[in-house]
């Protein structure tokens, strides 16, 4: 019990870390201390104001909104990732398994080469279309692979591997065909953040508070399903309601965050592993920890993605497959022996 | 009690089960025999829920289980499955705890009893010493064992055992089955048990089903069912029947063919 409540603390400081280092890094630095006192005199702890005024405006306008977003689409990642490797019992699983991201950049992709409008009535286009994409996808993988009123896991990996290989099929041959489009496609294939602001985090924030809560408090169905569809049923867990209600969440949710975010690769599929390793296998705690940990996670990616080649930006999904993957592999080196999965 | 009355399964359209009735009293063991591919597997699912009748009735408390949800099911039947097939990270105190998924909330927050039944299920087992090791790290015996444990902590009137002592040596084999034999007892629980060993079968079941191709061929005391010619007939093979000089149970050796 005592490890837990220290698994929860570390992962909390490490985002904090992470939270404040986003905020302060950037074009224009802005120490630890003056964020302190910034958001300190927005709630009126302190009155006397000793900071260029620019200061309030690139954290409450530019920092802000963006590292929310970067929290919520870590955070939406590595949750779902998590609840699909519990799901599938498959260390590969990943929250884009059964067609998230493929629908999402088919979806994105098709609304470039159209030339969409940015956005119509301030309502931002590519995400939408992003997030229909993911949906429809999703959908149509899970109708493929419904025998009568079951789903078998095994079928549901294979029409979404079949299914997404065609989305993305698609997508590069619009890619191909829209030469003007191709680098922004690109960026969102890659996980470049399209937008700005704090309209996507109000807009995303419903669908991914709701899904984030729903995963974290998943973890019980989830133990019991590792002991196998079968056993998990003669244990009384009604196990075809539990399937879906984990797939329309986990797919709702990332969903939300690749549309505003683009598919950002790998995050979801080491953070859980990380947690599981080093705080055990318990889906009570793995959810919930992978949630805060990915939110920590991807905001060093997305650091790391605005120093690098400052003052250009990398996509942050070529960040967390670079860096990510080498951390990871140093992690599974290091605990090799312990039976973790 | 469990009351399986003239139940028929299907797969498809070939018919796996054949007009199956057994009656499993409170604290005793009805063991199930027969060749590969008999269906003793199937009736093990089809009581527990896996798959559906085609006709007939599983009666448990009054209740035909084929018309309660997984949860009210699980209420009445537990199940020890082989140990292989048994997930290996979590602690066995935690596996343990996941026997009482139907008693506990949608969160999983074990009550003072649940942590109660799960402390009396592991020391009854004698698994104790073992609650804070990893699944994986333990024998099969152990496993199996553990298993056992889950399913007492589920709490159920009838437990149905399928093929526990396989990948068990032989003393671990009758030990397990001493504590099953035991526990039906003293619990009054109604045990069905899906079984290859026949010579164990002679020495704790109370009755035997043997089942051949999907029919029950013969119901009955291990004396009545466990002889040459019943024996013959259902495996397609000869043995010798002897008859312990002290205790008088049958004990079964196959013959070499020469």
């Amino acid at each position: 019990m005592k490890k837990i409540k220290n698994a929860y603390l570390i992962v909390f400081i490490f985002l904090l870390l992470a939270f404040v280092f986003s905020v302060a890094v950037g074009a224009v630095y802005i120490s630890p201390g003056t964020i302190g006192k910034i958001i300190a005199a927005k709630f009126g702890v302190i009155s006397q104001v000793n900071w260029p005024e620019s200061f309030e405006a690139i954290i409450y306008q530019v920092r802000l909104p963006h590292v929310v977003l970067v929290m919520m689409t870590g955070a939406a990642l590595a949750g779902s990732g998590a609840a699909f490797q519990g799901l599938f019992r498959n260390p590969l699983a990943d929250p884009y398994l059964i067609g998230v991201a493929s629908g999402a950049g088919l979806g994105a992709v098709i609304a470039m080469s159209l030339n969409w409008p940015q956005d119509l009535g301030g309502f931002s286009l590519i995400p939408l279309a992003a997030f229909l994409g993911a949906m429809v996808t999703v959908g149509l993988v899970y109708w493929l692979a419904r025998v009568s009123t079951i789903v078998p896991l095994t079928t549901l990996i294979l029409s979404g591997v079949a299914v997404g290989s065609f989305a993305s099929a698609m997508t590069s041959f619009l890619m191909l065909r829209s030469n003007d489009q191709v680098y922004r496609a690109l960026s969102f294939l890659l996980g470049g953040t399209t937008v700005s602001g704090w309209d996507p985090v109000i807009g995303s924030l419903p669908y991914l508070l709701l899904g984030l809560v729903s995963l974290g408090f998943s973890g019980h169905p989830l133990n019991v399903l590792q002991f196998g569809e079968d056993q998990a049923r003669q244990m009384g867990l009604p196990v075809e309601r539990v399937k879906i209600s984990l797939i329309v969440v986990a797919s709702l949710t990332t969903a939300s965050a690749v549309a505003f975010s683009g598919v950002i690769g790998f995050l979801g599929l080491i953070i859980p592993h990380l947690i599981r390793m080093l705080f055990g296998p318990d889906y009570r705690h793995l959810i919930p920890l992978s949630i805060i940990a990915g939110a920590g996670g991807l905001l060093v990616a997305d650091l790391l993605a605005r120093v690098v080649i400052a003052p250009q930006i990398l996509p942050v999904g070529v960040i967390t497959s670079l860096a990510g993957a080498p951390f990871f592999l140093w992690v599974l080196r290091r605990a090799k022996r312990e039976v973790f999965w | 009690m469990l009351d399986i009355q003239n139940i028929h399964v299907s797969y498809g359209s070939r018919e796996v089960l054949k007009d199956i009735s057994i009656r499993v009293s409170k604290g005793k063991i009805v063991a199930l025999v027969g060749p590969n591919g008999a269906g003793k597997t199937t009736l093990i699912k089809a009581v527990s829920g896996l798959v559906r009748p085609t006709a007939g009735m599983i009666m448990v408390s009054e209740e035909n289980i084929a018309d309660l949800n997984e949860p009210n099911r699980a209420k009445q039947i537990s199940v020890v499955p082989q140990a292989h097939q048994l997930g290996g990270a979590f602690t066995v105190a935690h596996t343990v705890m996941l026997g009482r998924t139907v008693h506990m909330g949608w969160l999983g927050a074990p009550s003072e009893k649940d942590r109660q039944r799960v402390q009396w299920a592991m020391s009854e087992i004698c698994i104790e010493h073992l609650a804070d090791r990893r699944v994986a790290e333990l024998s099969g015996g152990e496993q199996q064992l553990v298993l056992l444990a889950r399913a007492l902590a589920q709490e159920t009137p009838v437990l149905l055992l399928d093929e526990p002592t396989n990948h068990l040596d032989m003393k671990h084999k009758t030990d397990l089955l001493q504590l099953v034999k035991q526990l039906a007892k003293q619990e009054g629980l109604a045990m069905l048990m899906a079984i290859h060993d026949l010579n164990l079968v002679s020495l704790f079941a109370d009755q035997v089903a043997l089942l051949v191709d999907g029919e029950l061929l013969h119901l009955g005391k291990p004396k009545e069912v466990l002889t040459p010619k019943l024996i013959g007939e259902a495996y397609q093979t000869n043995v010798d029947v002897f008859h312990h000089p002290d205790k008088g149970y049958p004990v079964i050796m196959p013959q070499s063919g020469e």
